[in-house]
């Protein structure tokens, strides 16, 4: 986990002690995130308050429809950075 | 006492006023039942001053301001659209906003992390899919928004009553000082901005001691700030004895106290006697440069204006309930508990003006008003101290006195849904707006507080004049 202060690289980002979730505070928009129902956002925009990113919907294992929108994405619904 | 207005409603509180006899009682002013109804029936209902569109230019800017006791969020969406919200999350009440003023994306509750974006609506909650079970309707729940906004060339201004009247139908004939106050020093409409952020604390006193005082109580000055006038904080410095105020040219008017019972408004303001406008006279003698912008930007509204009778424009004036206003300075009064007053100041200033127009404006008004200024210091002695001394049980046995020009007015075409004191100073101003007050105290809603018909009251045009 990142010290108090240090913003953490993208090999770093570590699972942070909640109920899933990474530290998605201060990743740039393009980074691309797994959920935890498997589907993967690509984000557009960060709100930079460590809860929220909005995402755009590249894979959904269920609901090929998403694919394309937009949603707000809770961090603790993120389970990994693809890489 | 308490228990007997509550049970005997506008007929009690009508017997606490006699505006004809301009007798008042102390408990209006310190009265805990009467203040917990004024936040209903006045400032539940009133349009109030908000703030500025120059404090958010930005799509996503935001700034923290009050609507009486509750605090709210002006903001500019991501589509460039005003809003105003009740800074308080939909979910358990957390304020979802905590920073003065800034930029953001969204808004997002440190509680629960509930998040709402720019423009209200909630578009983030954890846990919807897995523990809502997608349940929860988002469109139900976004931020709460005021009843009716209106952005009047500029200056912003809401209401939660969403039967309010319009805002112009509000302001009657003071459409036209309101309007003036937010034109450049040229004369262009929506030609100014404010110096942020606003000065702000708090002062242990009813609301009503600075907000029904402001603009309506000359009769103060001459021995409250007796020293302050000598001590020539004007930008003239120590020219022709010093004073407070800029150094003015003169011009053919008729000067004094003018209100519309009709709307509680009222002010210090002027009739003109000749089309046109005044000279420029020099008064930046302190700030080198400053006195060649302002005079150019004279000349500019004397050839706009020079055919025009520019009634009621300029001067110091009062928006019921709770806002003081002229052409550089807003103030605000805004209540905080019945003994208590958080006081705003906010100062206008040309948009297009030079840094050093606009640093020479921001030393003149800091030295002269708020809480580190010299004149302002000078009233809050006397209300901080009149509250105290009105609280006991013996002093709430004996009425305030607003007897002061009482029954001592006339009215003039010129200006028509104003009333004007015979003679200043004059107590009328006052009068005027404990008379509204006391219509707002006794009206269950908008429907019974009394408005003058369409056209009438001098908002025939619905802007103002000019």
């Amino acid at each position: 986990m990142a010290e108090q202060g240090e913003t953490p690289s993208a090999a770093n980002r570590q699972r942070i002690n909640t109920p899933g979730g990474m530290f998605v505070r201060d990743m740039p928009e393009g980074t691309k995130l797994r959920l935890a129902n498997n589907a993967v956002v690509e984000i557009v925009t960060n709100a930079g308050d460590g809860g929220w990113v909005l995402g755009r919907y590249l894979e959904h294992p269920t609901d090929p429809d998403i694919v394309g929108t937009e949603d707000w994405v809770f961090f603790g619904d993120v389970r990994e950075e693809v890489v | 006492m308490v228990t007997y207005i509550r049970s005997n409603g506008d007929h009690a509180l009508r017997s606490l006023i006699d505006l004809d006899k301009g007798i008042v009682s102390r408990e209006i002013y310190v009265n805990e039942e009467i203040y917990a109804q004024e936040l209903e029936h006045i400032f539940r209902r009133a349009w109030l001053f908000v703030g500025h569109e120059s404090q958010i230019p930005n799509p996503g800017d935001f700034v923290l301001t009050r609507m009486a006791e509750e605090e709210v969020i002006l903001s500019r969406d991501r589509k460039g659209k005003v809003h105003i919200f009740l800074n308080s999350c939909r979910h358990r009440g957390m304020k979802v906003c905590r920073y003065d003023d800034g930029n953001a994306i969204v808004f997002t509750c440190p509680f629960h992390a509930w998040t709402y974006d720019t423009d209200g609506r909630l578009v983030g909650v954890p846990h919807l899919k897995d523990a809502y079970f997608d349940e929860l309707d988002k469109s139900e729940w976004g931020l709460i928004e005021v009843g009716q906004l209106r952005n009047f060339y500029g200056s912003i201004w809401a209401t939660w009553d969403k039967n309010a009247p319009s805002f112009e139908e509000y302001l009657g004939a003071f459409t036209t000082p309101v309007r003036w106050s937010f034109k450049a020093s040229d004369g262009t409409d929506n030609g100014k901005e404010l110096f942020n952020p606003a000065q702000r604390w708090r002062l242990p006193t009813n609301w009503k001691f600075p907000a029904f005082s402001f603009a309506g109580d000359s009769a103060h000055a001459a021995m409250t700030h007796l020293s302050v006038n000598a001590a020539a904080i004007g930008p003239q410095g120590n020219v022709e004895g010093g004073g407070r105020h800029p150094l003015r040219a003169a011009f053919p008017t008729k000067n004094g106290y003018m209100s519309s019972p009709e709307l509680g408004h009222s002010g210090q303001l002027s009739i003109y006697l000749q089309p046109g406008v005044a000279e420029y006279r020099e008064t930046w003698l302190l700030d080198p440069g400053v006195d060649d912008y302002y005079r150019e930007a004279r000349e500019r509204k004397q050839a706009k204006f020079g055919d025009q009778f520019l009634h009621l424009e300029g001067g110091q004036f009062h928006i019921f309930p709770n806002c003081t206003m002229s052409d550089w300075r807003i103030l605000p009064w805004h209540p905080h508990g019945v003994g208590m007053t958080e006081s705003w100041r906010l100062y206008q200033v040309d948009k297009e003006a030079p840094k050093f127009v606009k640093d020479a404006q921001r030393h003149y008004v800091m030295r002269y008003c708020g809480p580190t200024g010299i004149t302002e210091s000078d009233d809050m002695e006397n209300w901080n101290y009149a509250h105290p001394a009105s609280l006991g049980l013996t002093a709430q046995q004996y009425p305030y006195n607003f007897q002061l020009g009482a029954g001592h007015n006339h009215t003039d075409d010129r200006v028509p849904g104003i009333i004007i004191g015979d003679k200043g100073p004059s107590e009328q101003n006052q009068r005027t707006r404990l008379g509204r007050w006391l219509q707002f105290m006794e009206a269950t809603s908008w429907g019974n507080i009394p408005m003058p018909k369409k056209g009438e009251n001098g908002h025939s045009n619905g802007n103002g004049t000019a």
